[in-house]
């Protein structure tokens, strides 16, 4: 651990009298570091923060104020070709003074040694402070939210695509995440594997007319919401018909007060 | 909630009751060009993961 002094006339002396400490967060204080996201509204649970900090290894650094963490910058890294963002947080009281910058900065030289491509996910706040570092826009990705979908209807539409969606088995994870890597851009498996271990009844997978692989979805459990993704087709339709899948699959695991979506579509499928 | 690349017209989802909550911009750094093909990918994992 090695004490840093952030250059920075906002910190003053006589609240914050002790030194920030840069290192990198152990496995262990994963508890502790996910105050940071919470504290800021998001959706991560404990075992996504294990999941970061395992993946991130020595991409990921910190700095902590009296045994408290004040702020968190990861990278992942896939297939060895490029590396991830994330978790770029500051707790609401050091806001302000330059440490989300100051990490980010380290990140992207230590990952730039490394020879890997930098990618994140910015909120339009984090844009602005990502923009004149270099990042530049590639697409944009709304984030929808729905307190309870409503499947009634859209249970109807179901099985719109010429594909075979079931529930994916663990035995397929090797095969789907080679069909996955040209596609996310590198392989992936440690990653699917351990979605597929945290909400398995919502996994699908759907196969063509010859047994090979047109699309899959996985989801996960958060701290405020269900997170879907990802979802993985070779055409809209089917991309409906895995959500729809997963939805039905997700909803029959949750209580209600109406019909279950079970019951729905056994009904439109004529099944009782 | 789903994180879905604003160019995939999925109408199934505003019909299942889902609203957008805010959006993200995907970036990178001195590149241009994505690292994946975003014509068959629907829903990202999660801004934390790629």
């Amino acid at each position: 651990m090695k004490d840093v002094k952030i250059s920075s006339a906002k910190i003053n002396p006589e609240r914050w009298p002790k030194p920030l400490q840069q290192r990198q967060p152990r496995l262990a204080e994963a508890e502790q570091l996910l105050a940071l996201s919470r504290q800021a509204g998001w959706n991560q649970t404990l075992a996504d923060w294990r999941l970061l900090l395992a993946s991130a290894g020595d991409n990921a650094l910190s700095l902590w104020h009296d045994e408290r963490p004040v702020a968190s910058a990861l990278a992942l890294s896939y297939g060895g070709r490029f590396a991830w963002i994330c978790m770029v947080l500051v707790t609401p009281d050091w806001r302000g003074q330059g440490l989300a910058t100051r990490l980010l900065r380290l990140l992207v030289e230590q990952l730039s040694r490394q020879g890997l491509i930098v990618g994140l996910d910015a909120t339009p706040a984090g844009r602005a402070v990502y923009q004149p570092l270099g990042f530049r826009d590639i697409y944009p990705i709304r984030r929808l939210i729905a307190a309870r979908p409503i499947l009634a209807d859209a249970a109807r539409q179901a099985l719109s695509s010429q594909h075979c969606v079931r529930p994916l088995q663990a035995t397929e994870l090797i095969e789907l995440a080679a069909w996955d890597a040209p596609l996310f851009g590198a392989e992936r498996y440690a990653l699917l594997q351990a979605l597929y271990a945290r909400l398995p009844h919502c996994a699908y997978i759907a196969r063509n007319a010859s047994g090979d692989i047109s699309g899959y979805v996985l989801g996960r459990d958060g701290q405020n919401a269900t997170q879907l993704g990802p979802l993985v087709a070779t055409d809209s339709a089917l991309a409906s018909d895995l959500l729809l899948a997963t939805l039905t699959a997700l909803n029959s695991t949750t209580p209600s007060t109406g019909p279950s979506i079970a019951q729905v579509l056994a009904q439109v499928l004529n099944l009782s | 909630m789903i994180d879905v690349l604003a160019r995939q017209q999925l109408a199934l989802l505003p019909e299942l009751g889902f609203v957008e909550q805010r959006g993200f911009s995907r970036m990178l750094l001195q590149r241009e060009q994505p690292l994946d093909q975003p014509d068959k990918l629907f829903a990202i994992t999660g801004p934390e993961l790629g």
